[in-house]
């Protein structure tokens, strides 16, 4: 009987799920070790290579984990001082994480992290001490990131004053010519923070993150608690900092418009894994990942002239602690194929400086 | 410093006054809230026969102990039957508190609606003295038009249009599902409710309708508890409740605000396709242009508790007069504008809402600031037959209405 079913039909690939992945991961443990021997680039501020970072879900009694949720997979990129990295990815795409695990708020599980020259990956925390001076964070809600019970002033006086940045007198002069560089008065300096609209605490937290000038800042969806009146004047002031102290940002927004607005290159993120990767130019004239194209079709147009065409995604992202099998897009892609069920797709460079991992542009060329 | 200092701070004995004065006002709006009136009371008559909804000078205030907030302050406009209405507007602006007002949510005794009326045209069954639907001699329910004015309903007699007849989709899904009950009992209420002779199994037939209208497949959703589904899910369960007692007015409030772009898509997918299939209007209030635009045929844009610009889609982005709403939709980055510029941004914050200025709100951030908007507040200017302005510089263009 299942003979006869047989005939006829088309003969479809058999795919060994178990061997493909068991080779997929002895490939990439090779590249990961290849890679991670290269020496450092001396023109980036910061490099990061193949940096994983895993939480444990379940362990045995004896601290063993058997289970653990991949937040952040092999993402890899640099970047040069002055300019701006967007990481773009709907919630629980683990872009706050890897933000995280770059300052080492999370210990990486894998990777390397080479922050200006130094592999800080398996730095103590007293090694990271003289670090944290140069990467400083700025946090998505302005009003649970400020000490309720401290004034401005003493926000902005305390890490000047932990990190010896100025001498002990000085500190006062300091800040406030750090709050007039932010566009706060000087009135402020003896205000507590519940006195401040959302757009000023959020002015706070970027003068507290720049009061010991560091090399690279991390903006954690820095906008989005925001309305566009004052979301337009955060980005102006970040972009003008920028300029003046030749920064390095991570910018991790969910925006795509703002992100497009202040980046200089952009990396999409989804389930953990990147999917694409290259200059802003690149990514948005010719978005090369089904994912990109269907999230920059997703984003709404002021404009009520115009109709979209627009890539509608099915269903809901994926639980993180149980990704699918093959390419982590294949349930919810449109053009999935079987082969995307089973193989996870190689993250390749399909033109100059633009990295995606999709199995049709593989077939392409 | 010193000045800014008192300007911010009030003493206990003003604060004191200011209790007893809001005390005694906030007495009195809530005897009348909670009065016994008969339904003659607030019966009242459409000015338009097309509108389902007329907002004419609205006042919402809350009595604070800094002073009183005028969070709705003389607001009016008009939801047409079968149309998508967009709120647009800052935080703080009252887009949501005359939303609340609508459905008498205003959380009492600080919140009052102070003024003005809400005029809704409800369809209601046939209702005895005591407000029971009653039966026709066939045993069938029968509805009737009437024309409520909401404002000055006794709080008592709400529950004829709230949630039967106006629909509120709330922005945060997870805190407006109750977590100990399951979806299915939570939809089931809703037509045991307000469905008059509704049994168990009839309301499971609706929900079970509904949650398909909306994309869901009800075998694993009926019985499963909020916390089991995902964001999206959530939001498509709130919007077959608001579906399930058959509203003519869903008021959808920041409904993709907490959702990804791709899963905000798909609802405002299922919003368009639902306003299709079912005989309604919607109210939609969002401050994300790019939603309203696709979305709104006629736009509402407020600022500091006031209808600063109103007219359709068309009219608000493509030729848009009030500064703010200029300068709203100049500071917007979008995936066209060139990023070399320097993004353009409106200075400044909104004013306190306490003791707000008599002149324009605008006044302090306008770039097209001119003498006479130190006058008096500027009224509504009409620069077309739909296209409604509240600033000075088109004064001249036409008459005052």
């Amino acid at each position: 009987m299942s003979e006869k079913k047989m005939v006829g039909t088309v003969e479809t690939p058999v795919y060994d799920d178990e061997a493909l992945a068991r080779a997929y991961r002895e490939k990439r443990a090779r590249q990961i070790e290849e890679d991670c021997a290269q020496p450092f680039d001396p023109d980036c501020v910061l490099e990061v290579r193949h940096l994983r970072k895993c939480f444990p879900l379940k362990t045995t009694i004896s601290g063993k984990v058997t289970k653990e949720l991949v937040a952040v997979d092999d993402v890899s990129f640099k970047l040069k001082a002055g300019e701006t990295l967007g990481i773009v990815g709907e919630s629980g795409c683990g872009k706050t994480t890897a933000g995280r695990a770059i300052l080492k708020l999370h210990q990486p599980t894998g990777g390397q992290i080479i922050f200006d020259g130094q592999d800080i990956t398996n730095y103590t925390p007293k090694q990271m001490r003289e670090i944290r001076k140069q990467m400083q964070i700025i946090f998505q809600d302005p009003y649970s990131s400020l000490p309720p019970r401290d004034t401005v002033g003493g926000i902005l006086s305390e890490p000047v004053e932990v990190h010896k940045i100025v001498p002990k007198d000085r500190i006062k002069d300091y800040v406030l010519d750090l709050m007039d560089k932010c566009g706060l008065r000087d009135y402020y300096f003896e205000r507590y923070p519940h006195e401040f609209s959302g757009g000023q605490r959020q002015r706070i937290c970027i003068a507290r993150a720049l009061s010991v000038n560091p090399k690279l800042v991390i903006c954690d969806e820095p906008v989005s608690a925001l309305d566009v009146s004052i979301q337009a004047q955060i980005i102006n002031l970040l972009k003008k900092l920028q300029r003046d102290m030749n920064l390095a940002y991570v910018f991790i927004s969910h925006d795509l418009s703002v992100v497009k607005f202040i980046s200089d290159k952009i990396l999409v993120m989804y389930l953990g894994a990147v999917m694409e990767f290259g200059t802003k130019e690149d990514i948005f004239r010719n978005p090369l990942h089904p994912y990109t194209k269907a999230l920059f079709s997703a984003v709404p147009n002021p404009d009520p002239t115009a109709k979209m065409e627009r890539i509608k995604l099915e269903g809901d992202i994926p639980s993180p602690a149980n990704p699918p099998k093959g390419c982590r897009f294949h349930t919810r892609c449109p053009y999935a194929k079987e082969v995307c069920k089973h193989v996870p797709p190689e993250y390749l460079e399909h033109e100059p400086g633009h990295f995606a991992a999709c199995h049709l542009l593989e077939e392409q060329k | 410093m010193a000045k800014e200092k008192t300007k911010n701070y009030l003493s206990g004995k003003e604060i004191r006054a200011i209790s007893k004065a809001n005390a005694k006002e906030m007495k009195r709006l809530e005897a009348y809230k909670n009065r016994k009136a008969d339904e003659s009371e607030f019966l009242s008559a459409m000015k338009d026969d097309e509108n389902i909804l007329e907002i004419e000078d609205l006042h919402t205030f809350f009595f604070t102990e800094q002073g009183v907030v005028k969070a709705v302050n003389g607001v009016s406009y008009n939801v047409p039957k079968n149309a998508v209405v967009g709120v647009v507007g800052e935080s703080g602006c009252g887009k949501s508190v005359t939303s609340m007002s609508v459905m008498r949510l205003i959380q009492g005794p600080t919140g009052q609606i102070v003024d003005g009326s809400i005029r809704f045209k409800s369809s209601d069954y046939k209702r005895d003295k005591k407000g029971n639907p009653v039966a026709n001699a066939n045993g069938e329910f029968e509805t009737e038009e009437k024309v409520y004015d909401i404002a000055k309903m006794p709080i008592h007699e709400i529950h004829r249009i709230r949630g039967k007849q106006i629909a509120m989709i709330f922005q945060e899904p997870m805190t407006s599902l109750n977590p100990v009950f399951t979806i299915g009992q939570q939809l089931d209420e809703v037509t045991l409710l307000h469905v008059p002779g509704a049994t168990k199994e009839m309301a499971k037939a609706k929900s079970e309708d509904m949650l398909r209208l909306v994309g869901i497949i009800p075998e694993n959703v009926y019985g499963a508890f909020p916390h089991e589904l995902s964001g999206g899910m959530r939001q498509r369960v709130m919007i077959a409740m608001a579906l399930a007692a058959e509203p003519r007015l869903i008021i959808a409030d920041e409904p993709t605000t907490a959702l990804d772009v791709t899963i905000q898509a798909q609802i405002l997918d299922l919003l368009q396709d639902i306003k299709n299939k079912i005989d309604g209007s919607i109210l939609l209030i969002t401050h994300d242009l790019g939603v309203i635009a696709e979305m709104a045929d006629y736009v509402v844009v407020m600022y500091a508790g006031k209808v600063i610009e109103k007219g359709t889609v068309f009219e608000i982005f493509q030729d848009p007069r009030h500064p703010y709403t200029i300068g709203l939709q100049k500071s917007k980055p979008t995936m066209t504008l060139d990023d070399n510029t320097e993004l353009y941004n409106i200075p400044g914050n909104v004013p306190n809402p306490i003791n707000m200025p008599s002149h324009c709100y605008f006044k302090e951030r306008c770039a097209k600031c001119t003498a006479k908007c130190s006058g008096e507040y500027p009224g509504m200017v009409q620069v077309s037959p739909t296209h409604f302005v509240a600033c000075h510089l088109y004064d001249e263009e036409s008459n005052n209405v």
